[in-house]
């Protein structure tokens, strides 16, 4: 059954009552009059006494009871079902919270089989993802320990009436699944299960599965309105699970883009400054070919300053990378990180203004990063500055990000002119243009030297629940 | 079914209450003098008993929040 039909039921449902309750009224009356009239027909020669009155007071109060009653007990029948169903979508708001909570996808999946375990209240819960030849790829499971499950040994394959749910994609719903026609009994070392609730799980993305409980935990048979309320929440998994999806395939992505650009900075960076290192050692063996030890010297100290500059470069780098890559901080931490790490290696100050909280495109983080990164190093290695300041602002949806300095600062129209090669500027340029935003440059002999980069940035959360809200 | 809120012995009770009742004002209808009202008036009200113990509800339990069913037992449409 679809949800809407799902929906359609329970309108339909309430819609009856509501229904009930207006021709009990209508039927009412009339009985009341026809109980009235064999009433006044029966006690017909006692009405002027007053045990006749009594009597007919008497039944009058009796019909009222009745219908007052009835009309009672169909509203607080009405009221109950309503507070059930409040309590459920609560439950159910709450165990999809929880379930959104986590991107991982290994974590979702087992997130998803306790809270729908929870949700239920059933002893057992399990969830079944499909590759594409329509086999278990994955088998979470909820209510067994580690230990029972080792000694059961390989998970299911799909036979019995795990199969029924998996190949016909049909919810199931079974009193006692050993009496069952289709199933194929328990392997050894199984916990004994008697009741059993499936429902499939629709994904959007590559994924299909189902979620299975198994004995509530009252001993009781799971009824139609767990049925539904597993259905619901077996919607909610299966957004929950085609995040965590596209969030691990956009981390593959990020990973995947930053190695292709590293290796582009390595050629166009390690590789030229190398070609200058070669170049420069030939020069030296013609000088001392020819014995000038002065000059050989002069280009030999050249050679050893770019050897020295390459290395704190590469360091750098790969610290850079090391702190990037430390999974679960947020970005503000990263940068926090990365500006502590950067003052302790130049010996120069550095202020971080974080006036916002820093959010940007899932993916971007590292990039975002790297500009900040590339843009210290520059500072340390030609400002000759004593203080920088590192400034993260927010505003019309635009993150954006000053790294200034109070060096020597230089005239950007003579950069590239010097004789050591510099790829720095244009790597962050390409960076933040891939971001969507831009990257802009000032700098004034003597003034320092200021590199904004601007991006788009992600809605907080808090924002956009304001918003919702209002 | 769900409404019920009279257990079985309760509903037995009460159908044998309103067939005695009815019993005992048509036969003291027949003997009482004719200015007896209280044959009439228990011909009257042994139908409480008799449709409630048919019916399985208590309009009175109802208002109470009374029942006399084991609550335990399985219910379909919970």
């Amino acid at each position: 059954m679809s949800q809407n039909e799902t929906r359609g039921s329970e309108t339909g449902m309430e819609a009856v009552t509501l229904q009930r309750l207006k021709w009990i009224a209508v039927l009412a009356a009339v009985a009341f009059i026809i109980l009235l009239e064999y009433v006044r027909q029966s006690i017909y020669p006692f009405l002027n006494t007053w045990k006749g009155r009594l009597l007919l007071d008497s039944i009058i109060f009796t019909g009222a009871i009745f219908f007052f009653g009835a009309v009672f007990h169909l509203i607080e029948r009405m009221q109950r079902r309503l507070e059930k169903q409040n309590r459920e979508l609560l439950s159910l708001h709450t165990a999809a919270l929880d379930v959104y909570r986590e991107l991982a996808l290994d974590s979702v999946l087992q997130k998803v089989v306790d809270q729908a375990r929870a949700l239920i209240d059933a002893r057992y819960g399990a969830l079944s993802l499909l590759n594409d030849e329509n086999r278990i790829e994955t088998f979470v499971t909820s209510g067994i320990s580690a230990e029972e499950r080792a000694r059961i040994g390989d998970p299911p394959v799909g036979h019995g009436l795990l199969g029924v749910v998996l190949h016909e994609g049909h919810r199931l719903r079974l009193a006692d699944l050993q009496r069952d026609p289709r199933s194929a009994g328990f392997p050894s070392h199984h916990p004994p299960m008697r009741s059993l609730l499936a429902v499939p799980i629709l994904c959007s993305g590559p994924f299909r599965g189902n979620l299975y409980l198994s004995d509530k935990n009252n001993d009781q048979e799971f009824t139609a309105d767990d049925e539904e309320s597993l259905v619901r929440f077996a919607t909610t998994a299966a957004i929950a699970i085609d995040n965590a999806y596209l969030q691990r395939r956009l981390r593959s992505l990020a990973v995947s883009e930053e190695r292709l650009r590293i290796a582009h900075e390595m050629h166009d960076g390690l590789a030229q400054v190398l070609a200058y290192v070669n170049t420069k050692a030939q020069v030296v063996r013609e000088h001392l070919k020819r014995e000038r030890t002065d000059e050989a010297t002069k280009h030999l100290d050249q050679l050893a300053a770019a050897a020295r500059e390459v290395y704190a470069d590469v360091r750098e780098s790969i610290i850079g990378l090391r702190s990037a890559a430390a999974s679960g901080s947020s970005a503000a931490d990263a940068l926090r990180e990365v500006v502590a790490t950067w003052e302790t290696q130049s010996g120069i100050s550095c202020r971080l203004h974080l006036e916002t909280d820093l959010r940007v495109p899932a993916g971007a983080e590292l990039q975002v990063l790297r500009i900040v990164q590339e843009a210290l190093a520059n500072v340390r290695k030609h400002s000759k500055a004593h203080q920088a300041d590192v400034r993260v602002e927010q505003a019309d949806g635009r993150l954006r990000i000053t790294v200034q300095d109070d060096g020597v600062g230089f005239k950007p129209a003579e950069l590239g002119r010097g004789e050591f090669p510099r790829f720095g500027l244009p790597t962050m340029r390409e960076r933040a243009e891939s971001l969507g935003g831009w990257f802009q440059l000032d700098s004034t002999p003597g003034e320092g030297t200021r590199v904004t980069i601007e991006v788009p940035a992600q809605i907080p959360i808090r924002e956009f629940s304001r918003g919702a809200v209002s | 079914m769900s409404f019920q809120n009279v257990s079985r012995l309760d509903r037995t009770v009460r159908i044998l209450l309103g067939l005695t009742m009815l019993w005992a004002g048509w036969s003291a209808g027949a003997t009482a003098p004719e200015t007896a009202i209280w044959p009439v008036a228990l011909r009257l009200f042994a139908w409480l008993p008799l449709l409630t113990g048919l019916l399985g509800w208590c309009p009175f339990y109802a208002i109470l929040g009374v029942s006399t069913r084991n609550r335990k037992s399985p219910s379909r449409d919970r």
